[in-house]
């Protein structure tokens, strides 16, 4: 057996193109329920519990979940499920007690910075706007290219051909972008539906296979013979040579602190939160939400211990594999799940699963794009306009903003190389946003002496997360051993470092600069009576 | 290690378990829901189709 070898045949291709084409006929369609910036954004608020639990379970699995949850599942086997740990934890105490979101959908507002202006002033919602594509963009930007990785390993479609990668990249961007420009929210929901249906029943598919190929010895061996990793409080990763290079508490506590926030504000899951009928149902839908959450977290990190397992007895394979990574290519420990589910998936099933592999790849992208494009519109350009944007304005913009965006994932993902696992990557272009909307979103719900002035410094300081990407943290040891300290600096030190920074500047910057208001009050009433934003 | 593995055992069946009890009771409520925004948004963009405004 070969490391590329593959069953996917032109069965396969046609389940795969079939589902394409069906996406494609519902963008068009759902065109014509689109009459307004709400129904574009949000879809008008109609969403009931089990349709937004649907769509949100194929926003939230994304390809790229599936691949970095898959990643850790093959590089820290079963000690990464501490953040399926944590995930299932957070979201029960939310839903058991409504923090945050009960009171952010009674705001009735469409954006997270429509929030900032409501509490505090335009001038927070705007830069709030900023902060949040900038972050959201940086942490899409490798999306494209680990979906690409994996229809490029599960297909053999231009595997070791220069370009294959690149055109497959940018074919299923054009893809995403097409439907989600003509039909937003709608055809974001419908498509989401549709895609709930293939990508759960491809979930299961996989997870029997690997079960039935790995079996239970096969498991249990992981730890007992292959030194399988464990015990997510061990800094050491006793399947790796490397010394400490495994989890440990420093970046328990960081992961905590990143899901936290990020489950309670990550844009995506607000959008969903905020498209709801009532406060009541965005409490519940993150109560039903633990289900799938627990999901997308443990089932792709099982079929990367079952990868693990599976390289480890086949040895030769294992050789092959090593060595392509060594070849400094586009292979990876991202490849590892995609090139084992390609040899024990039997042709057919392997083309659904392919297809809910695609379809969780568009779920996400059009998810994402449908939103940080929507905060452009309504919280960047509209607040700077003079006479503000009509409807058709609106819709127009933010389907330029929607392409201009999808171009800049292209090019961020051809370029940027990633020097970390996936899923570091993503807690921390995550925590650019997260470490600023924490204080800001929560004081402004919660803490009555909240002013823009601390707004102001928390959502700047989270611009000091830049600073945890690895190529930042390898600078700044550097210096630190230049300056002869005996200190290694990780990227969860920073992270941590940015909430800690965000929090204190929002305090100190509320105490010192309280906002007028009786003005601020009068103005927000006005505003609300005019009907702004909608 | 037992009771680490035990943790771990419990949340990858729960998770395979969840997402088969989640397809299996969620699907039918969402579609028909969705007939429901989909009749809903229709009636929506009859009424909005003459009221487009300015706003700040």
């Amino acid at each position: 057996m070969q490391l590329f070898d593959t069953n996917f045949t032109s069965l396969d291709w046609g389940i795969v193109v079939a589902y394409l084409l069906i996406s494609i006929f519902v963008g068009i369609w759902a065109n014509r329920y689109v009459g307004n910036i709400a129904g574009y954004l949000v879809a008008g608020r109609t969403l009931r519990i089990r349709l937004a639990l649907a769509t949100m379970t194929g926003t939230e699995i994304g390809l790229v979940t599936v691949m970095y949850s898959a990643e850790l599942g093959f590089t820290q086997q079963y000690a990464s499920l501490y953040l399926a740990l944590y995930e299932l934890a957070i979201l029960l105490f939310i839903g058991l007690t409504g923090v945050v979101v009960y009171r952010l959908r009674q705001s009735k507002v469409l954006t997270i910075p429509e929030y900032y202006e409501k509490r505090y002033s335009r001038g927070v919602r705007i830069l709030g706007g900023v902060m949040m594509v900038t972050s959201g963009v940086l942490n899409m930007g490798l999306f494209l290219k680990a979906g690409s990785l994996f229809l490029v390993t599960i297909t053999g479609l231009g595997l070791g051909e220069e370009l294959g990668l690149k055109l497959i990249m940018t074919g299923l961007l054009l893809l995403v972008l097409f439907y989600t420009v003509l039909g937003g929210m709608v055809s974001v929901v419908i498509t989401d539906l549709i895609q709930f249906v293939i990508l759960g029943s491809a979930m299961v598919i996989v997870t029997l296979f690997v079960v039935s190929e790995v079996g239970i010895d096969g498991f249990s061996e992981v730890v007992t013979q292959h030194n399988g990793y464990f015990d997510p409080t061990s800094i050491d990763n006793p399947s790796t040579e490397k010394p400490d290079d495994g989890i440990g508490p420093v970046t328990l506590t960081a992961q905590f602190v990143v899901l936290v926030v990020a489950l309670m504000l990550w844009p995506t899951g607000a959008s969903r939160t905020l498209a709801v009928k009532t406060p009541e149902i965005a409490r519940k839908l993150y109560l039903c939400s633990t289900i799938p959450f627990l999901a997308r977290r443990s089932l792709p990190v099982l079929w990367g211990i079952g990868a693990f397992a599976f390289f480890h007895s086949h040895p030769g394979l294992n050789e092959q594999f090593q060595a392509a990574m060594a070849a400094g290519g586009d292979i990876n420990t991202q490849a590892a799940m995609p090139l084992f589910l390609a040899k024990i998936i039997p042709s057919g099933l392997l083309g659904l699963v392919t297809a809910g592999m695609v379809a969780a790849f568009m779920s996400t992208h059009d998810s994402y794009l449908l939103c940080w494009s929507g905060v452009i519109t309504q919280d960047v350009v509209a607040p700077l306009m003079k006479n503000g944007l009509t409807e058709k304005q609106r819709i127009l913009t933010t389907r330029v903003a929607i392409v201009v965006t999808g171009i800049m994932l292209l090019v961020w993902g051809l370029w940027y190389e990633v020097s970390s696992n996936l899923w570091q990557y993503m807690a921390v272009t995550g925590t650019v946003y997260l470490a600023g909307v924490f204080p800001v979103v929560i004081g402004g719900l919660y803490w009555s002496r909240s002013s823009s002035a601390g707004a102001y410094i928390a959502l700047l300081g989270g611009l000091t997360g830049i600073m945890a990407l690895v190529p930042c943290t390898e600078f700044l040891n550097q210096q630190i051993t230049n300056a002869g300290l005996n200190f290694a600096l990780r990227s969860e030190h920073v992270m941590l470092g940015s909430f800690a920074f965000s929090l204190l500047g929002f305090i100190a910057g509320s105490l010192l600069f309280p906002d007028d208001r009786s003005a601020d009050s009068l103005a927000a009433t006005e505003e609300t009576e005019e009907g702004v934003n909608q | 290690m037992t009771a680490w593995m035990t943790l771990w055992t419990i949340l990858l069946a729960g998770g395979a378990l969840g997402m088969v009890g989640l397809l299996l009771l969620v699907t039918a409520g969402a579609i028909r829901e969705l007939k429901e925004s989909l009749a809903e948004l229709s009636a929506g963009v009859a009424d909005s189709s003459d009221s487009e405004q300015a706003s700040p």
